[in-house]
């Protein structure tokens, strides 16, 4: 697991926000509490991986409002609703918007825990995701035009003969760029190089 | 025709004529005396125009001569007096003019030297006026008439001197002038028809005259008037009757001066000058005779076609009229103008007498039958007429007579109305004084007194009384009498009954009223009007506007609408609104309005009944609101929103306590448990069960709130439970029958809890009993008192019944067997009967349905009294 991975607890109720945060910490993981949606959004939070438990009724800005915010301001951060009765309609949009997890109050120490590993993987995967993309495109950046020219005529599958044709430059020439390029986009093979195009996209 | 004279139509006809025509004649005269005058100067002018152009020629020619004789005067034989050489160029000289009588010369002596013609014997001038001026002034002279000096023919001498180098005088020469040859000279000028020209010196001799020359030269005329203007005046003109008699304009002028003056006077004859006036006159009056002819012919003719002929038919026609005959008519076909009118209103006034003669015919006839059917009403009519005159003694009686009083006509005839006795003392001098005003011209209608018929019965008769007039004087009073004892009576028995229903609507509670159908004003209203409105009877009457004054403002509008609409449609309604009294109190009335027709179909009145409802209305409002509060208690208890909600409320403690306690036991689970960290959720997990134990009391207390213990009658709490739930029992068309006994003793409890056990029990038993035909939709409710110390109180239905299980379980919370129930309706039924101290059960009935029982002590004080 990694250390430093925190998870952030909102709910109105001050002892069961303190029963969370407890129970979370029991369990090896750093906690932040807040007690409403706005005291979230208004704090600056440290780039980990992390996740949100949030309560779905709460007076003021209520749990699904706050997913529905965070979306909208592309904050990725996935969200485990806890809910004091099971609310069908609003479990199914919450989902359908991306949470992680659903649990009804009370729950199983184990139900929680579990789902709260579940959701930091995922942002871990997510973080890492992006990360590489950004790199990728950092590559991408250093091609020159000219080899921009001739990536993006390679990548779907024409021959050096035809790019060059198309180009209006020797045979010889596009094989020095596509050297180049392999070499500037760190890959071994062409189906290595196709595959980062299709992510570049 | 023959008897038309000039003093009839025609005579006026020409006057009118005439009337047009003088001005006409006075107008050419205007016309003429203008133009005459204008004529008169205009001869005038030209006689002096006419003479000045001959003083020009006259002038031009003396020039001429003077020429002559200097050329003359210069040549050297004449210097040299040589005789016959001179006479020689005279006689050349004579041979070439023709102006000339002659020419001569002479030595300063007088004494002739030479002359053309030839003189025979010496002649001198030496004696003659002219010469002597040629000496004198030594120049050119002219002289006056002379005959025959020098020939033999009218002559004027001009003299001439001629001088020598030394400015001698040498020579005289002379030069007649032949006056015939100046006037054909003059005359060039052309004067015009019966002109004359006149040229005289300056003694008045003649030297000229055309015509007639020979006749006139050489007479002096300074006698006359025209010469001796003309001599004076020198220059001008004048009408002046002349020489010869004839009457001319004058125009003059005169030439030189002094001795040797010229005077030219040309005239014109007065008949040439206005000649053209004259015939203009004479043209213009034939014109205005002829007109007048014929204008006068055309007036004649047309008066006699237009106005005469027609004029005579009508007399003709008048005449016949006059005669007696209605039937003659003009028949004048064109009826346009004002005798076309005439003989048409003729025609019409012919056939209006003619009608009207057929009419009075007819009116006679009619008359005469009338008279006949009068005198037959007279005789049989049931009214009783009479006449009487100013002592009140009859004249004349009808028949009827007999019938009314019981009297014969003739036992009346001639008798005083006093001696009669036929007319109730009270009423005769009423009488009397009517019959006074009558015979002062007024009629009395229509008054009714009480007759005494011959057998001393009461009757009541109406009489009216009419003067009688002859010669514009009150003669006699026409009386007509009707019976109407029976109408009296009639009225009578109606007064009486209709005191009893008024009677009956003023003692009425409820505000009766008759309006007008269109005003709304009110035409009567009975007392109740002070009770609800709290206006008098002759306040509400007079002032129409009250009644709308007095709706509450917010109503007003809705209901002045409500009103106007059935209006409209003749609709029959009830209105329910507020309206301030006029105590300013607000009060609810309910109006039973209805429209009265008349007999033909007409509204003819608002009619309408006015009840006081408010304390009804107050009465309604409190069951509403006590309903409102019963059923917002009773959805709370009985509805999920209040379970979820306590739900809610124990969940969140509950969560709590779960996490703490699973955060111990992992903390004790691990290799080094933080027992402080253990301590602080055991610590949390008390809290935290307080707080749910908190949230229970909460709720205990809130139920607890609503009610207070209180002693109650359970009948008025069955009663007011069915009032509240009438609705929904008439929806589910159940029939709810109570059995309540009416000596139940009262017991301590919570009125609301215990309506909302009875509610609780009513409900179920009415959802048990949909599955049966409305008919037998049966409950029953009882109260008795059970044991010594309680009253039981069953609740029982003709349903389907409880099944085993359900008997035993149907009180357990969330127990239930209906698909929308909660299955906390009768579990809290029971826990409140529990707290009052009771017991809740049910049981299976034997013909069917299940009946449900509780229990309640009965209130100790009362158990006690009891």
């Amino acid at each position: 697991m990694n250390p430093r991975s925190v998870v952030y607890v909102i709910d109105d109720d001050v002892s069961v926000r303190k029963s969370l945060e407890r129970l979370i910490r029991s369990a090896e993981l750093s906690v932040q509490t807040f007690s409403s949606a706005h005291d979230f959004l208004s704090r600056t939070l440290p780039d980990y991986p992390g996740c949100l438990v949030l309560d779905v009724k709460m007076p003021g800005v209520t749990g699904l409002e706050l997913q529905e915010k965070l979306t909208e301001a592309h904050r990725f951060i996935p969200i485990i609703f806890i809910t004091g009765f099971g609310n069908i309609p609003a479990s199914v949009q919450a989902m359908k918007a991306g949470a992680v997890d659903f649990l009804e109050k009370p729950f199983d120490d184990k139900t929680l825990l579990d789902a709260i590993h579940r959701a930091i993987n995922r942002d871990i995967q997510h973080r890492q995701k992006n990360t590489e993309l950004a790199a990728l495109r950092r590559r991408s950046e250093s091609l020159t035009n000219r080899e921009r020219e001739v990536f993006e005529l390679v990548v779907t599958g024409m021959l050096n003969k035809q790019i060059a044709f198309q180009l209006g430059i020797t045979e010889k020439t596009i094989k020095v760029h596509r050297a180049r390029i392999m070499q500037k986009m760190a890959v071994q093979s062409f189906a290595d190089l196709v595959r980062l195009a299709e992510r570049l996209k | 025709m023959k008897n038309i004279s000039f003093t009839g139509l025609h005579a006026r006809l020409m006057l009118l004529v005439l009337a047009v025509i003088v001005p006409a004649l006075g107008l050419i005269f205007y016309h003429r005396m203008e133009d005459k005058n204008a004529d008169r100067l205009q001869a005038l002018y030209d006689a002096r125009r006419l003479a000045r152009n001959v003083s020009s020629l006259y002038e031009h020619t003396i020039m001429e001569i003077r020429h002559i004789l200097f050329t003359l005067s210069q040549m050297p034989q004449f210097h040299a007096q040589d005789s016959a050489a001179c006479s020689k160029i005279f006689a050349d000289l004579l041979k070439q003019t023709e102006n000339f009588s002659g020419f001569a010369a002479a030595k300063p002596s007088g004494e002739v030297f030479a002359s053309a013609p030839p003189i025979t014997k010496p002649v001198s001038f030496s004696n003659l006026s002219w010469f002597q001026r040629v000496l004198q002034t030594r120049g050119f002279t002219i002289g006056e008439y002379s005959l025959g000096r020098i020939g033999d023919k009218p002559t004027i001498v001009l003299g001439y001197p001629a001088l020598d180098d030394t400015a001698q005088l040498t020579t005289v020469f002379a030069a007649g002038l032949d006056l015939e040859r100046l006037q054909r000279m003059l005359l060039g000028v052309s004067l015009p028809d019966g002109a004359i020209l006149i040229v005289i010196d300056s003694d008045g001799t003649i030297i000229l005259h055309f015509p007639d020359l020979e006749k006139f030269v050489g007479n002096r005329m300074s006698d006359k008037i025209i010469v001796q203007t003309v001599l004076t005046q020198k220059d001008g003109v004048m009408e002046e009757v002349g020489l010869d008699r004839v009457p001319r304009l004058y125009g003059y002028t005169t030439v030189g001066s002094g001795i040797e003056a010229i005077h030219i006077i040309v005239g014109i004859p007065a008949q040439v000058a206005y000649a053209d006036l004259k015939r203009n006159t004479i043209r213009d009056f034939t014109l205005l005779g002829l007109v007048s002819a014929l204008a006068l012919l055309g007036a004649w003719l047309f008066g006699k076609i237009f106005i005469i002929s027609p004029v005579n038919r009508l007399l003709d026609a008048t005449k016949q009229l006059a005669g007696g005959d209605l039937t003659v008519r003009v028949n004048r076909s064109a009826n346009t103008g004002e005798l076309g009118l005439l003989a048409l209103h003729f025609d019409k006034m012919a056939g209006a007498l003619q009608r009207r003669e057929e009419e009075r015919k007819l009116a006679t006839e009619a008359l005469r039958e009338n008279e006949e059917k009068y005198r037959l009403h007279f005789e049989n009519i049931s009214d009783m007429i009479f006449s009487y005159d100013q002592e009140f003694r009859i004249l004349s009686v009808s028949p009827s007579l007999e019938r009314m009083l019981g009297y014969k006509p003739e036992e009346f005839i001639g008798k005083s109305l006093a001696e009669l006795n036929i007319i109730s003392r009270d009423d005769l001098q009423r009488v009397f004084s009517d019959a006074t005003q009558v015979f002062a011209g007024k009629n009395i209608d229509s008054t009714t007194h009480e007759f005494v018929t011959g057998d001393g019965a009461r009757k009541y008769g109406e009489l009216s009384s009419a003067p009688l007039f002859r010669d514009g004087r009150v003669v006699a009073v026409v009386s007509v009498v009707r019976d109407v004892t029976a109408r009296k009576c009639a009225e009578e028995s109606l007064r009486l009954s209709e005191g009893k229903y008024r009677a009956l609507t003023e003692s009425l509670a409820d505000l009766i009223y008759r309006a007008d159908p269109e005003t709304f004003a009110a035409t009567y209203v009975n007392k109740a009007v002070e009770r609800i409105y709290g206006y008098s009877v002759d306040e509400w009457l007079r002032d129409s506007s009250l009644r709308e004054k007095a709706i509450h403002p917010e109503d007003r509008e809705r209901v002045l609408a409500f009103y106007g609409k059935a209006q409209k449609a003749v609709h029959d309604g009830i209105a329910e609104y507020r309206i301030i009294r006029r105590d300013g109190e607000m009060r609810w009335i309910s109006d039973r309005f209805a429209w009265e027709k008349g007999t033909c179909g007409k509204v003819v009145s608002f009619n309408g009944i006015m009840s006081d409802i408010t304390e009804h209305r107050q009465a309604e409002q409190a069951l509403r609101q006590q309903r409102e509060e019963l059923s917002r208690f009773g959805r709370l208890a009985t509805v999920g929103e209040f379970a979820a909600s306590v739900a809610h409320e124990i969940n969140q403690p509950l969560t709590a306590i779960l996490n703490n306690a699973q955060a111990a036991k992992r903390i004790l689970s691990s290799d080094t448990p933080d027992i402080d960290e253990v301590s602080a959720c055991l610590q949390d997990i008390i809290d935290d069960d307080q707080r749910a134990v908190e949230v229970i009391r909460h709720l205990r207390s809130f139920l607890k709130r609503q009610d207070a213990y209180r002693t109650i009658d359970i009948n008025t709490v069955i009663e007011e439970v069915l009032k509240i739930l009438y609705r929904e029992i008439v929806d589910r068309q159940v029939r709810v029958t109570s059995y309540l006994s009416p000596d139940i003793p009262h017991i301590e409890g919570r009125r609301i809890e215990l309506q909302q056990v009875l509610m609780n029990l009513i409900l179920n038993g009415c959802d048990a009993l949909m599955n049966l035909d409305p008919q037998r939709r049966q409950m029953h409710i009882r109260t008795s008192v059970d044991e010594p110390n309680s009253i039981v109180v069953a609740v029982q239905d003709s349903g389907t019944g409880l099944d085993k299980i359900e008997i035993d379980r149907v009180f357990e919370p969330y127990y239930t067997t209906k698909i929308e129930g909660l299955g906390v309706g009768l579990s809290i039924s029971k826990s409140i009967i529990a707290a009052h101290g009771g017991r809740i059960w049910a049981v299976n009935n034997h013909e069917g349905g299940a009946t449900f029982y509780f229990t309640l002590p009965i209130s100790k004080e009362k158990a006690v009294s009891s």
